[in-house]
């Protein structure tokens, strides 16, 4: 069944992976490694019990898995049984779970009652009580929860005043209210909750009744399907009425409808599909943290439906956008390489118009994950294959990659001359001031790595000028992203002061938007801990520093350099200590 | 001694004849080394273009075309050194010179890249001689620079008559006559349609 727990005596972590799909499971473990690292804990135990067949197993997964991540150090693999590493062994010769044995961290952090784990989702476990227990976040070391905590926890709209009433019995008096609940309390209450009579009828319901008029046979929200027959007619409705309220950027209604219907109902395979695919991305918009894990099962749910055909397009393109988002682009790149292997093979007739997007996204993806030759090569390819004439948003994209590309070859004349292009292109065409603002920020870039400082900041605050005449097209994350590169170059030219207040802004803004995991707000915090140190702010520098390198550390698959650069401001930290 | 000097080249390079100008014999010369870059049809029809804006008077379109090529191919010396002329056209002399100087870096020994620059000194040391106010040593100083720009072009391609006849120009502002006679005559048996300058005269015994 699956559960997580942390026994603090041996320092192992447990974490079963029953009723979890191969994806969930595969990510859940990548994140997990990384967390036991940050926290120093020395085992990890992974169960993924007895398997039928090796291949497609969640088995198979977390091998791969620890294959992958052989290059990051942060599993002694001298430890692990010799079946780990076997292409395809024998269901029966292999064990039911495996230890992954942690390398020993020296920066390790000490587990608190605030220390928590990412939640993941077992898809398939029926448990109420287990499910709660992988499906909210992990607190190894809390011993009760705020009312608050528990009603989001349990969700489908209960709240603490409905919890509050579960609590008392009888005999209570009403004065003697309480606000905190121990673990096992909680999950009574969940069992309660999803009892009573009450919680049949939600807010989506309501939602639902008042825009379409329409009496909708809707079975109980409850983990368990009911008896009453699917309308697969209605559901579709639904499910449309939510795609709609996603295009409207309605996300919180469409999310709420979407939960309500996939968790009480059983959908026909497409629907579901489609309702699992909306939802992730609805939650990757609102920024929520199991967006993609939402994803990566609606991605786990198609494939297991038949064979890779071209209706998988809509998740990997979701998926990538979401990495890509996220600032993972090899993982990005990856998911828009199998698309594309997918759309070919299933010989699916793109446009000329989807080419050159596929084309220039291709290069971007490349770009920003640091293969600058192959972006370089793929716009090259592009220009030796046109379909037809690039419009003028299309070349001042193109020209823009150029520059960034040149740039990071220290190529400084040709950044210039292209991003002197991609200005020309974007004035001519309809590009939306947050397109134009990035392009000046990267020549801002170009002017920082020429020395002239005085332009860059000029050039940043022109960017902030026009984001700031559309505020409602900004989510405040390129505006952090300009804060932060105009906080470097004030530091480059001696303003310390006002580098220092950009910094703070940009920092905050990174918080803002929720992109407290994106690599680039983990460089302003590396950045701000350099410009602290030389200030004489040591505990401030150090606590930049060390968030920092958490942030590089949660991803397995993270900047190697970076991280390095992180550790070495640590070090001199720790010298000037 | 005097066996060694009579077999250099009368240019005043230091060369043997046979490696250096007389190399030219229409009986004994290679031909030409032809540069091969690659070119996409996009870029084919963009340059096209520009070149058309160019010949129309319209610099600045034509600018914007040969940045753009530079752009998507920085490694065609070609388009750089179609991108410096047109800064020339836009008495854009620094860029133009920098243009120049990245297609040599890209493709080196690009004949027509060292030819654009010895020009540019070239045009530099008749304008510091016709200003009337700079030294004989600056106007000589710039005119050593295009003869040393002209010779890497002529060590590329030395078939380039035009660079000879600019290289012969360059000499004599070195008041150097006697190499300038040599490469004047040498440009005008390379294009008759050449016309000798005046104060030139051509050398009998070169060939």
């Amino acid at each position: 069944m699956a559960d997580q727990r942390y026994s603090s005596n041996n320092s192992e972590f447990f974490l079963d992976l029953h009723g979890t799909t191969r994806a969930e499971a595969k990510r859940t473990v990548r994140v997990r490694i990384a967390e036991c690292f940050k926290y120093g804990i020395e085992c990890l135990k992974v169960v993924y019990g007895s398997p039928d067949e090796f291949q497609g197993s969640i088995a198979e997964a977390i091998f791969q898995l620890i294959k992958e991540t052989a290059e990051t150090s942060y599993l002694a693999l001298e430890m692990l049984p010799s079946y780990v590493f076997m292409p395809n062994p024998r269901p029966e010769f292999i064990s039911t779970y495996v230890r992954l044995y942690l390398s020993r961290n020296d920066r390790s952090l000490l587990l608190d009652s605030d220390t928590v784990f990412s939640p993941f989702t077992p898809k398939y476990e029926r448990d109420l009580a287990r499910r709660l227990r992988c499906k909210t976040p992990y607190f190894p070391l809390r011993t009760e929860y705020t009312l608050q905590w528990a009603s989001r926890a349990i969700g489908h709209g209960c709240t603490p005043e409905i919890l509050t009433s579960l609590l008392k019995r009888p005999s209570q008096k009403s004065g003697n209210q309480r606000d905190h609940v121990t673990w096992s309390e909680l999950c009574e209450l969940a069992v309660k909750y999803k009892t009573r009579p009450a919680a049949t009828f939600t807010e989506v319901q309501n939602i639902f009744d008042s825009q379409t008029n329409h009496e909708i046979d809707r079975p109980s929200v409850s983990d368990d399907m009911t008896d009453a027959a699917p309308n697969t007619e209605t559901y579709n409705e639904i499910v449309a009425r939510a795609l709609h309220l996603e295009e409207q950027s309605h996300y919180s209604e469409a999310e709420l409808l979407l939960t309500e219907l996939l968790t009480a109902t059983p959908l026909s395979s497409e629907l579901e599909d489609e309702a699992f695919l909306s939802l992730g991305r609805v939650k990757v918009a609102m920024k929520q943290r199991d967006g993609e894990t939402t994803l990566l099962q609606a991605l786990e749910l198609r494939k297991t439906r038949g064979p890779r055909g071209t209706d998988l397009l809509p998740n990997l393109e979701a998926l990538a956008m979401y990495y890509r988002q996220s600032g993972e682009y090899e993982r990005a790149s990856a998911m828009l390489a199998e698309a594309s292997e997918i759309a070919e093979a299933g010989h699916r007739i793109a446009n000329a118009s989807e080419v050159i997007a596929g084309y220039l996204q291709s290069a971007e993806l490349a770009h920003f994950a640091g293969r600058h030759k192959d972006s370089l090569d793929t716009l090259k390819e592009l220009s030796g294959f046109l379909p037809r004439q690039l419009t003028d948003f299309e070349n001042a994209i193109r020209f823009d990659l150029l520059g960034l590309n040149h740039l990071s070859v220290d190529s400084l004349l040709e950044a210039e001359l292209a991003f002197q292009s991609s200005v020309r292109y974007a004035n001519k065409s309809e590009m939306s001031s947050e397109g134009k603002a990035c392009i000046l920020m990267h020549r801002g870039r170009l002017k920082r790595k020429r020395e002239q400082f005085a332009e860059a900041i000029h050039l940043y605050e022109e960017a902030a000028d026009i984001l700031r005449q559309s505020p409602e097209l900004s989510d405040g994350f390129l505006e952090a992203q300009l804060l932060s590169s105009r906080a470097v170059a004030l530091k480059c030219s001696g303003q310390e002061a006002e580098a220092k207040l950009s910094y703070n802004r940009a920092i905050e803004l990174f918080q803002m938007c929720g992109a407290t995991e994106h690599p680039e707000y983990a460089k302003s915090l590396q950045s701000r801990a350099v410009l602290l140190l030389s200030c004489g702010d040591v505990k401030q520098a150090e606590q930049d520093a060390q968030l920092a390198l958490e942030i590089a550390e949660l991803k397995v698959s993270s900047d190697s350099t970076f991280r390095l650069l992180c550790s070495t401001i640590l070090e001199e930290i720790a010298e000037k200590i | 001694m005097g066996e060694h000097r009579r077999n250099l080249c009368t240019c005043g390079s230091g060369k043997h004849r046979n490696a250096c100008c007389n190399r030219l014999s229409p009986a004994t010369s290679a031909g030409r080394k032809q540069w091969h870059f690659e070119v996409t049809s996009e870029e084919e029809e963009l340059r096209a273009k520009s070149l058309a804006f160019r010949s129309t008077g319209s610099h600045e379109d034509a600018c914007s075309g040969f940045e753009e090529l530079v752009a998507m191919s920085p490694t065609n010396a070609v388009y750089w050194t179609d991108l410096g002329l047109s800064y020339l056209d836009l008495s854009r002399t620094q860029d133009a010179s920098e243009a120049f100087k990245r297609g040599i870096q890209v493709a080196p020994g690009y004949p027509s890249a060292f030819y654009n620059l010895g020009n540019i000194s070239l045009d530099e040391s008749v304008r510091l001689h016709n200003s009337g106010i700079a030294s004989r040593a600056d106007v000589a100083q710039e005119a050593d620079r295009a003869i040393a720009y002209f010779r890497e072009c002529l060590d590329s391609d030395a078939k380039y008559a035009a660079c000879h006849y600019n290289l012969a120009l360059a000499y004599r502002m070195a008041s150097r006559p006697k190499e300038a006679g040599h490469h004047m005559t040498i440009a005008l048996r390379l294009d008759p349609s050449f016309t000798l300058p005046d104060g030139f005269r051509m050398q009998r015994d070169q060939f």
